[in-house]
């Protein structure tokens, strides 16, 4: 600067800009590859901050776009929340390996006790608990307020049970095999079993799954065409500054890089925010869901979304942006021409 | 280092704006081109500019014809060509450093080089203060000077201006005409277009004149080229 000061503005003979005599131009070709890569990724950060603040100068705009893509990207992950609550559900309970064993009402209870005794001694069964009609009453009363209803009767309507817990997790089939082989013990009346509602659950997660997923790719298409027409209009709105970067050598790729950096900026800003819309509904939602689990006395709650979630969130959306950016950026690029 | 082989230029219409144009000028040599407006000037500025491709002959640069080059290789084959346009180009939301680094920013030059350049380019034609300022803070004939400083910043083999003294007046033109010259004393080649007769005569130079797209002096001066 100090030197640059010094030398008069109508010099003799100034050489022209570099201070070096000859051959002009030849010093952007002796550039070194590691000063090229230094100076590249230097322009990248310099592109990436300059779309940010060109975003941040249009804030209701941005926030707008923003919003309409953080909608879009809040819908799958919502219902990618649903269904990974209820795989929670069927998963956390292991009713899957559990027998209820409904007993003659008319059982003796030496048969009973032989009954017990050989449930405990059989290989495939890890726990057993009996539950007396009294015991079974008493249970009712108390959680049903039946009460007075229930004195009334003359005698006691519920039958024994004995709850059995097969040993580790057995398949459907063989649950099965053990139920066909309990139920023809003589004190036993009728053997059920509790797998059916947690298949019934897991094909209702499943399609829930799907569904999650084909509304993720409509909806990802949906965002790259919201971030495709946005970058569309910037780009129209900058057509100055790309021709002069053409003009004085610039290449497409060069022209463009803002442009993905802006459609990058959109598709992160917006994963974020569905993350956090995502995430505040859940916070609304879960007090009564946990009341409605600790009625049932469940430990089941919804599905957290944490960092992961916000990381593949985020990154994936910011690459939906970029992609969105570069179509979009393809065809108008080289359309603009000097 | 520049020579023209027969060109003509048509444009869809069937518009000739240049007729078999043949000319060559030295590296180093400083030439105006001129012609009243329609006669083709900016038509074969924008030819050397590979903004448009001549219809029929051969432009070659540097002994290089023009016709081979990929669309892709424009870019790096204007890097070594400086512009003043007329109506300046500059890039109004950005600092006057800014606009002067674009050259090399796009050539990937150092940032130190990228401070150094700017500065002497914008020293060079007197706006070193006005460094940080936008242009339209500028005055008309300050931002044509910005406008010369970003064509020469990037030192290039290759200056051509159109009307570059149509904004300014008569004792700031001579002054930017001193700049050119000194370029081409150094080896820059100086292509200008202007109706500025008084300034042409004053510097003496070689004179390209076209009328209606047909070169009807200067070009048999030089060429050997």
């Amino acid at each position: 600067m100090p030197r640059a000061d010094r030398t008069p503005p109508r010099a003799p003979r100034p050489a022209p800009a570099s201070g070096t005599r000859a051959p002009p131009g030849a010093s952007a070709r002796r550039l070194r590859l590691r000063d090229r890569f230094a100076a590249g990724a230097r322009h990248h950060r310099e592109t990436a901050a300059r779309s940010l603040v060109r975003l941040a100068a249009a804030p209701v705009q941005s926030l707008m776009t923003l919003l309409v893509i953080a909608i879009a990207l809040a819908l799958p992950t919502a219902l990618y929340l649903v269904v990974a609550s209820l795989q929670q559900l069927a998963g956390g309970l292991d009713a899957g390996n559990r027998l209820t064993l409904y007993l003659h009402q008319d059982a003796a209870p030496k048969a009973i006790d032989g009954l017990l005794a050989q449930l405990r001694e059989h290989a495939g069964v890890s726990a057993v608990q009996f539950i007396s009609a009294e015991q079974g009453l008493a249970e009712f009363k108390a959680s049903s307020g039946f009460g007075d209803a229930l004195d009334l009767l003359d005698r006691n309507p519920l039958p024994p049970v004995a709850v059995v817990t097969a040993r580790d997790q057995p398949s459907a089939a063989a649950l099965t095999a053990l139920a066909d082989e309990f139920a023809k013990l003589p004190p036993v009346d009728e053997v059920q079993i509790d797998t059916q509602w947690v298949a019934r659950v897991n094909a209702i997660a499943a399609i829930g799954r799907q569904a999650a997923l084909a509304l993720a790719a409509v909806l990802a298409l949906g965002v790259l065409l919201i971030v495709g027409n946005t970058i569309r209009l910037a780009i129209e709105n900058c057509r100055e500054e790309i021709l002069v970067v053409k003009l004085v050598g610039g290449t497409d790729a060069f022209a463009r890089r803002p442009f993905l950096y802006m459609g990058f900026w959109y598709g992160l800003g917006g994963g974020i925010l569905s993350w956090v819309m995502v995430a505040a509904g859940r916070w609304w939602l879960h007090y009564p869901v946990d009341r409605l689990a600790a009625l049932y006395q469940s430990q089941w709650s919804l599905a957290r979304l944490g960092v992961v979630e916000l990381l593949v969130l985020a990154i994936a959306a910011g690459a939906l942006g970029a992609m969105g950016a570069r179509l979009a950026a393809g065809r108008q690029m080289s359309a603009i021409e000097p | 280092m520049i020579r023209f082989d027969q060109v003509c230029k048509r444009y869809p219409g069937g518009h000739d704006a240049l007729s078999e144009v043949s000319f060559a000028l030295r590296a180093g040599e400083l030439a105006f081109l001129t012609g009243h407006s329609g006669a083709g000037k900016s038509s074969l500025l924008r030819l050397i500019m590979l903004l448009e491709r001549p219809t029929q002959g051969q432009i070659l640069i540097n002994g290089r014809g023009l016709g081979r080059l990929h669309r892709s290789q424009i870019p790096h084959y204007r890097r070594n060509i400086g512009v003043v346009f007329q109506n300046h180009h500059l890039l109004l939301d950005r600092s006057i450093h800014d606009n002067v680094a674009l050259p090399l920013r796009v050539s990937g030059y150092r940032a130190s080089d990228v401070a150094r350049r700017v500065r002497a380019a914008l020293d060079k034609v007197g706006l070193l203060a006005r460094e940080h300022s936008k242009p339209l803070e500028l005055s008309s004939g300050e931002q044509q000077r910005v406008g010369i400083a970003r064509a020469v910043v990037h030192t290039p083999r290759i200056l051509l201006a159109d009307e570059p003294t149509g904004n300014l007046d008569p004792e700031l033109s001579m002054e930017i005409m001193k700049l050119f010259s000194d370029f081409s004393d150094i080896g820059v080649t100086v292509l200008i277009a202007t109706h500025d007769i008084g300034l042409i005569e004053a510097m003496g130079r070689r004179q390209l004149q076209l009328r209606n797209g047909r070169l009807v002096a200067g070009s048999d001066a030089d060429a050997a080229g």
